[in-house]
């Protein structure tokens, strides 16, 4: 087994004139809470479309379980499961309807089991008839989750996984995230604004500014090297605004 | 080919719980009794006159009567060639303006194409779905106009009969085919599902109004004059123009072969099975040509395009 659930090399992706994700190379071990970090438009969308197989890179290569996104993808779908930022799935269908779907393109055996199973896992065991339709944006996100977790992926994606949530649902996603990967060993890639979320649930970060990769590294990593008294708001400005892959010694923010 | 049957039952469970899909099936059914009821009191009608005429006759003391009026059965549900025309080129059109654009606008389009799914298999499915919606509906048209042609026209349908209405569901299905595939295709290259329905329509009315009535338009005029009353009367014929238009034209080939099976084109009853058989293939041929095409053009866009996933 890849000591690396997800492994990018010089990973490029061009949108006519603009380069949206500018040679990439990225590493993430397995098990690891990896949050992605970075201004809209930074290319943290692009990357997650990259690694999921959505679109192909202009240049570079990028792997998910060992798979290769384009030469392996289907082996590299089978590993991963991804939640996008506005999960509305089909409204005309129950929750039950919407996860059989999905169970079944994913090639789940023992689909009612599972489908059970996972709603038992978010909390939500009552939910089988329930019409999406009816369901507020939290509710969805919980289904949107379930969907992603249906086939037990190795390796899950999610994009701003909180967005538009209240601080309630945001801390139940959280809690679900962590124990996804405490207990099942999931690796999570997560983009996100929440700098809060991230300092909470994430073992390591990526910040990204223009395309390019600021940083990565571990949380404890990125944080020795500022000062005590740095908040990892601070720093991600620091990274925002400097443009720098990593900070110079003059450019440090005081220790 | 499981992935296939999974998006098709999941786009056939869609369909049937539209409300406005399920209103205008419905509507369509409705036409259908109307239809066969206005069809069965013009035939007896037709036949009353020519009994009181023949009585009158008789009394009269004329022995050449005029001969009985030639009244076929299927005559009945002429009126279905329209009905699928219209109706059912909207039916069409309802299941397949927003097959992408939705699954696009609600992201279920990336969460299917990040699952081990061939991307062919999704178009597959939407296309085998929704083509069974049809099929189910032209199914239940047809044995429900069995049914008005023994309920309401008091006539037993012979085996030619019904191997005639068989033949015009299944041009009706190709016909129908044709705007569910073209609306699938704007749905995979336009951004809006508003957009792509109305130049779906448009595309619609093209074929069923415009199309015909430019060729009708390109006709020679032949002028013939009643030797009696002195009147002249214009005869329009057809010429190459005029009936190379009409061929581009899905709903001309409609009616054209729904005139001949349902026996609403003169002579058209007459029709042996060879010459029936030939005309239908025809038809059939006509309207399969467009399908085939615009498929293609549907499988190449959607494996080619990014922008699905991306916006």
């Amino acid at each position: 087994m890849a000591e690396f659930a997800i492994e990018t090399h010089e990973l490029s992706r061009r949108f006519g004139e603009t380069l949206a994700v500018d040679a990439l190379t990225l590493s993430v071990k397995r098990g690891e809470i990896f949050g992605f970090l970075g201004h809209n438009g930074a290319g943290k969308t692009t990357t997650v479309n990259l690694l999921t197989t959505l679109i192909l890179p202009t240049s570079g290569t990028a792997s998910v379980c060992g798979n290769d996104v384009v030469d392996d993808n289907l082996a590299a779908r089978q590993c991963i499961g991804y939640v996008p930022e506005n999960v509305r799935l089909y409204n005309d269908l129950t929750v039950d309807e919407n996860l059989r779907f999905f169970a079944e393109l994913s090639g789940v055996r023992a689909v009612p089991r599972r489908i059970a199973e996972v709603l038992a896992l978010l909390d939500r065991p009552g939910w089988h008839n329930r019409r999406v339709g009816s369901f507020s944006k939290g509710m969805r996100q919980r289904v949107g989750i379930a969907q992603a977790l249906l086939h037990e992926p190795d390796v899950l994606f999610l994009d701003e996984p909180s967005s538009g949530l209240d601080p309630e649902a945001t801390r139940e996603v959280d809690e679900l995230i962590v124990r996804l990967n405490r207990e099942f060993g999931m690796t999570v890639f997560m983009n996100t604004h929440m700098l809060d979320q991230v300092t909470k649930i994430c073992t390591s970060i990526g910040i990204m500014n223009q395309g390019r990769l600021m940083v990565t590294d571990s949380l404890e990593g990125i944080k020795s090297r500022f000062a005590e008294d740095r908040s990892l708001e601070d720093i991600y400005m620091h990274f925002w605004h400097n443009g720098t892959a990593d900070p110079a010694p003059s450019e440090q923010v005081a220790r | 080919m499981s992935a296939v049957w999974t998006i098709a039952r999941k786009e056939t469970r869609t369909a049937v719980r539209n409300s406005m899909f399920v209103t205008i099936t419905v509507l369509f059914l409705g036409l259908s009794v109307l239809s066969a009821y206005i069809g069965s009191t013009t035939k007896h009608a037709e036949m009353r006159i020519y009994n009181e005429t023949v009585a009158k006759l008789t009394v009269q003391g004329v022995t050449q009567l005029p001969p009985k009026p030639e009244i076929h059965a299927l005559t009945m549900l002429g009126n279905l060639t329209e009905y699928v025309a219209i109706v059912g080129a909207i039916l069409s059109v309802m299941l397949g303006y927003d097959a992408i654009t939705r699954e696009r606008e609600s992201g279920g389009l990336q969460l299917i194409l990040t699952r081990p799914v061939f991307r062919d298999r999704l178009i597959t499915g939407k296309l085998l779905g929704n083509g069974l919606v049809i099929a189910m509906l032209l199914g239940i048209v047809f044995v429900f106009n069995l049914a008005l042609l023994f309920l309401v026209g008091h006539a037993v349908p012979t085996f030619g009969e019904i191997a005639r209405v068989a033949l015009f569901i299944v041009a009706a299905f190709a016909y129908m085919m044709v705007f569910l595939i073209t609306s699938m295709l704007l749905s995979i290259n336009m951004k809006s599902s508003a957009s792509v329905f109305l130049v779906s329509l448009v595309l619609w009315m093209t074929s069923a109004f415009v199309l015909p009535q430019m060729a009708q338009t390109l006709m020679a005029n032949s002028t013939v004059v009643n030797s009696v009353s002195g009147a002249t009367n214009q005869i329009p014929q057809d010429t190459a123009v005029s009936r190379a238009i009409d061929l581009l034209s899905p709903t001309w080939h409609l009616r054209s072969i729904g005139g001949k099976l349902l026996e609403v084109t003169p002579g058209s009853a007459a029709l042996s099975s060879a010459a029936l058989s030939t005309e239908f293939l025809k038809s059939l041929f006509a309207l399969l040509v467009p399908c085939i095409v615009l498929g293609a053009l549907m499988y190449a866009s959607f494996l080619r395009s990014e922008s699905l996933t991306v916006e």
